[in-house]
């Protein structure tokens, strides 16, 4: 039923097939409701009750997606109410539940049944997808059995319940999302209810695709008005902010029944804005940036936030492309743990290893445009290192909130994209964080490299205390005014005319960001096999650079995103080790290798990932790029897998 | 482990609490008053007695009695002899002095009048025979669980009373026994007919009370399962239905649930539907008298329409003319019709 397209974190954008229909997520399910109250034509799923006094649809919204329930299994056998519901013309039925509620041993006990009466109505829903219930409760000790249970039931649907008894206990929301995402197939779509729009983008973060517009008619009933994701008493408006056609309409209403239409149809218009405006984000791998500016709303959506990087920062990370499109924003002490940032600042602190000739080493401050060596400061630092006549020296660029970028990863997503507001001020948090990359890099040198630091405010300080943490002699440049003054420069020059040097060359070095590059895309000894003896670089204009082994290429680094892309050739020589995508049959077809068509594949796969897929014969039919995580794919039923780049041509 | 026996001990767990609490004192009923009421298809006056005895034995049992019930915890700590039994009943019957006839006496315990254990044999006989002294009385109202409505209690009531009217009343709570054991009442339809069929038999007339949203059902299943039951039962004859909308007493399970937002007591529109749906399929008469209506424990609307929907169900309730209530309106209407579907969306 559900294909995934594109991720940001577990936030996803879908298209869901139902019977010939096709809706895309996020979205909001619109309420069917008797009386006063209208479906907008943007409605393209809606839920429905079916008892004995709800509406029966069968005749009319044939178009719309259609999730129906009805009454529980304690007024109705599951047999009767499948045919209920479908008799009602549902497209997706939910299996009937009784409130999973009570103290502990009773909510297990309802709980038991949930997980029972969902295989039951699998096996007589037949074909016929259907949406099963997962109850909130308060015993974590219970949700493993509650939610694998559930899930090996096997619905295409789960419907998150009671989320209103901790839409404002941060702690409690992130842990249960978290166990939600750990045990529920990605296969299956979460539709949760009760939900505020306030909480709609970052619940979308947390993989949810589907939300109510059910608890929206209360707030309308109460005059509350919905604007930006907040909700503002419609009376206090002189005049109204939005100019959709029943806010249009609005002021001159009179009865109280049509105020409340149009107010509702406001309210539903707007928070399915919030869905448009997650869907777009997520395209542009931006929905966590969305999600750090929302949070500043609420001390509760800061606290979710801070407590997801804390506690399920692997989740967030399993989910988070490699690379995104476009500048990366990070504004504030939110941005500071995000996962392509932690993963960064994680692949440099493991996967980083310098090269053997390093004599020495650089820090320099980070400069605002990047990558850093296309800056005026740091063209100016060149010059003096050339200068110096040092070859063998390291640079390692001090910057936050990513906390250390070598040289040779300068042009990798996201140390070439993000921009900060830049004051010159350090907070104590970016001080810690950058002090300990800084000493992880310079840890990684032997000891007879000298180091060097051309730093001064909130980078020295960071540096200093790296140098305590490590446990190693800096030597620092004095600086005056600011780092590129030319008395600060002297100095650099006279110190670096100090260290040790040995000669390398200009393409030796090329190389070895080839080779950083490469273990920091597919772990550490992946760059070796690459840059073995016998391969050359070539930097072609806008800085494509090729890796060959005498005429044969191995691989391409991509400009916009600094990572590589080996091709067929480059790809044997990697492809058993990791990122790995078992294809089920001998050869595919078309561009792509689509979901059902994985057997099995590397769980350290993300999206955006570059691939190699193998065969069942064990050979390596192509290079491609991740459209899902590794484990994902091999879930999932529906969609893209793998984008190929390069493909084995002529047969196998 | 069954759903009942984790329901019992969860029930159990909360009445160690508070069975604690009980008076040891059992010279007074727990309430008497004088109430207007429907006697035997006319209108008059009800002297309601509430006796205290040593508590309802069901409630008392290893299966810890029912989910929404907290009478027990006004009866009596420990034993209740007849003769303080008699004599509570003799005191509140003073409350009916100046009342006119017709009149009926109820008499409740909480529990089951019938049962021996809380009401000796003895005590039962005079205080029936007491009754059946007063001319202004037409119909005495007992109520008990079925499993004590044998020939034997049935016939024996019957006697004392001397011709006077009796009605058997029944907490049946609802007709469907799945309901009933997530309630956790601990007796089946089959064993209700039974203990109708003996007290028809006998000339008794029959009693029910449903119980309007019990724990976890949703209000829309809560009306849907009480329209069921008011037609199930009228069908077979039962002689008064009572709607008894569902209250949260302290010390219960239902309170347990309603503490963390897990349930909500009925709306006041769902008894007015209710009402409304089912009156021109029966020829039962019908009662709605809500208790603690327009506060959160009870039943509730807005806040603003509960005293006048309570005052139009209490006058259908005398009057039985649907009319009282038929023109009830207010702006929570709207926000009743949406929380049915929303709860049954959300929970």
């Amino acid at each position: 039923m559900i294909e995934i397209m594109r991720h940001d974190g577990p936030g996803r954008v879908s298209r869901l097939r139902i019977n010939g229909k096709v809706v895309g997520t996020p979205n909001l399910v619109f309420p069917l409701l008797n009386g006063p109250f209208s479906l907008p034509v943007q409605a393209e799923i809606m839920v429905v009750v079916a008892s004995s006094s709800g509406a029966l649809v069968n005749a009319t919204f044939r178009e719309k997606v259609r999730i129906v329930g009805t009454i529980g299994p304690l007024l109705l056998d599951l047999e009767e109410a499948l045919n209920m519901e479908l008799k009602s013309g549902g497209d997706i039925l939910m299996v009937p539940s009784t409130p999973v509620i009570g103290p502990r041993e009773v909510a297990q006990q309802l709980m038991l049944e949930v997980i029972e009466n969902t295989r039951v109505f699998r096996k007589l829903a037949g074909g016929s997808p259907i949406a099963a219930p997962i109850y909130y409760i308060p015993y974590k000790d219970l949700w493993e059995e509650y939610l694998s249970g559930i899930n090996a039931a096997g619905a295409e649907m789960y419907v998150l319940k009671g989320l209103n008894h901790i839409i404002h206990n941060p702690r409690e929301l992130a842990a249960f999302m978290t166990a939600v995402n750990k045990f529920i197939s990605p296969n299956a779509v979460v539709y949760a209810v009760g939900v505020p729009p306030s909480h709609y983008l970052h619940l979308t973060y947390l993989g949810v695709d589907l939300f109510d517009a059910a608890n929206l008619i209360g707030a309308s009933l109460n005059g509350l008005y919905l604007f930006e994701g907040k909700w503002y008493q419609l009376k206090d408006f002189k005049s109204l902010p939005c100019f959709c056609d029943a806010c249009v309409k609005l002021p001159s209403v009179l009865s109280e029944d049509e105020r409340f239409q149009l107010l509702f149809k406001h309210n539903v218009l707007s928070a399915l804005g919030i869905l448009r405006k997650a869907e777009l984000l997520i395209r542009s791998t931006q929905l966590r940036e969305g999600v750090e500016a929302a949070a500043h709303c609420s001390t509760e959506l800061t606290a979710l936030l801070r407590i997801l990087d804390r506690d399920a920062q692997r989740l967030l990370e399993k989910y988070t492309p490699i690379s995104g499109k476009g500048k990366v924003h990070c504004v504030g002490p939110e941005s500071y743990y995000r996962p392509s940032l932690e993963r960064f600042r994680g692949r440099v602190a493991e996967r980083y290893t310098p090269p053997k000739w390093a004599t020495a080493v650089l820090l320099l401050p980070c400069s605002a445009r990047k990558p850093y060596s296309q800056s005026p400061s740091h063209k100016l630092f060149r010059r003096v290192v050339e200068e110096a006549g040092v070859k063998s020296i390291c640079e390692g660029i001090v910057t936050s909130p990513l906390g250390l970028v070598p040289r040779e990863l300068e042009e990798v997503y996201p140390a070439a994209h993000y921009d900060v507001p830049v004051t010159g001020d350090w907070d104590a948090e970016e001080i810690e964080i950058a002090a300990k990359c800084i000493s992880k890099y310079i840890e990684k040198f032997p000891d007879d490299c000298a180091i060097v630091a051309h730093l001064d405010g909130g980078y020295l300080k960071a540096c200093k205390k790296a140098s305590e943490i490590a446990g190693k002699d800096i030597i620092y440049t004095e600086i005056e005014g600011n780092p590129t003054s030319s008395s600060s420069l002297l100095s650099l020059r006279e110190t670096l005319e100090r260290v040790p040097s040995e000669e390398v060359g200009w393409f030796e070095r090329v190389k070895e960001a080839f080779r950083s590059v490469a273990d920091y895309q597919f772990g550490v000894g992946a760059g070796d096999l690459l840059v073995k003896q016998g391969t050359h670089v070539k930097v072609e204009r806008k800085g494509v650079k090729r890796l060959y082994r005498g005429d044969v290429l191995l691989a391409a680094s991509s400009p916009s995103t600094g990572l590589i892309v080996p091709t067929m050739n480059g790809g044997e020589i990697l492809a058993k080790r990791s990122h790995w995508v078992l294809f089920r049959g001998e050869m595919f077809r078309g561009s792509s290798i689509m979901a059902p068509g994985v057997e099995d594949a590397d769980p350290n796969i993300r999206p955006g990932d570059v691939v190699f897929v193998i065969n069942s014969l064990g050979r390596l039919i192509g290079v491609g790029e991740a459209n899902l995580s590794g484990e994902e794919m091999v879930e999932v039923s529906r969609g893209v897998a793998v984008k190929i780049k390069h493909a084995r041509r002529g047969g196998s | 482990m069954t759903f009942s026996r984790v329901l019992s001990k969860a029930i159990l767990e909360l009445r160690k609490e508070y069975l604690g609490l009980r008076r040891v004192e059992g010279g007074r009923p727990v309430r008497a008053w004088i109430e207007e009421d429907r006697v035997l298809g006319e209108r008059g006056r009800a002297l309601v007695v509430v006796l205290a005895t040593r508590g309802c034995s069901w409630a008392l049992s290893e299966h810890g009695g029912c989910s929404m019930c907290g009478y027990i915890y006004e009866g009596v700590k420990g034993d209740v002899s007849s003769e303080q039994i008699v004599n509570q009943f003799k005191g509140a019957y003073r409350k009916a002095s100046s009342a006119k006839p017709p009149m009926a006496v109820k008499i409740f315990t909480s529990g089951s009048f019938l049962d021996e254990n809380e009401v000796p044999e003895d005590a039962q006989n005079e205080i029936l025979w007491f009754i059946s002294k007063d001319p202004r009385v037409k119909e005495v109202v007992l109520e008990t669980r079925p499993s004590f409505v044998t020939v034997e209690n049935v016939s024996r009531c019957v006697q004392a009373l001397k011709g006077k009217q009796l009605t058997i009343a029944v907490g049946l709570e609802t007709v469907n026994d799945k309901v009933r054991k997530v309630i956790n009442k601990g007796f089946t339809f089959m064993e209700f007919k039974k203990a109708m069929d003996v007290a028809k038999a006998l000339g008794a007339r029959v009693k029910v009370y449903l119980l309007v949203k019990p724990p976890f059902l949703r209000e829309e299943e809560a009306i849907i399962d009480t329209e069921n039951s008011i037609i199930t039962l009228s069908e077979m004859g039962v002689d008064v239905i009572s709607l008894n909308p569902c209250t949260v007493h302290k010390g219960t399970f239902v309170e347990l649930l309603w503490k963390k937002g897990d349930y909500r007591p009925p709306w006041l529109w769902s008894l007015v539907k209710i009402i409304q749906d089912v009156y021109r399929e029966i020829d039962t008469t019908l009662i709605c008298v809500p208790v603690a209506s327009g506060s959160p424990r009870g039943p509730h609307n807005c806040g603003v329409c509960d005293k006048r929907v309570d005052g139009a169900l209490r006058k259908f309730s005398l009057s039985q003319n649907v009319s009282e209530i038929e023109k009830l309106s207010c702006s929570c209407k709207p926000e009743w019709e949406s929380y049915r579907y929303e709860e049954m969306i959300s929970m």
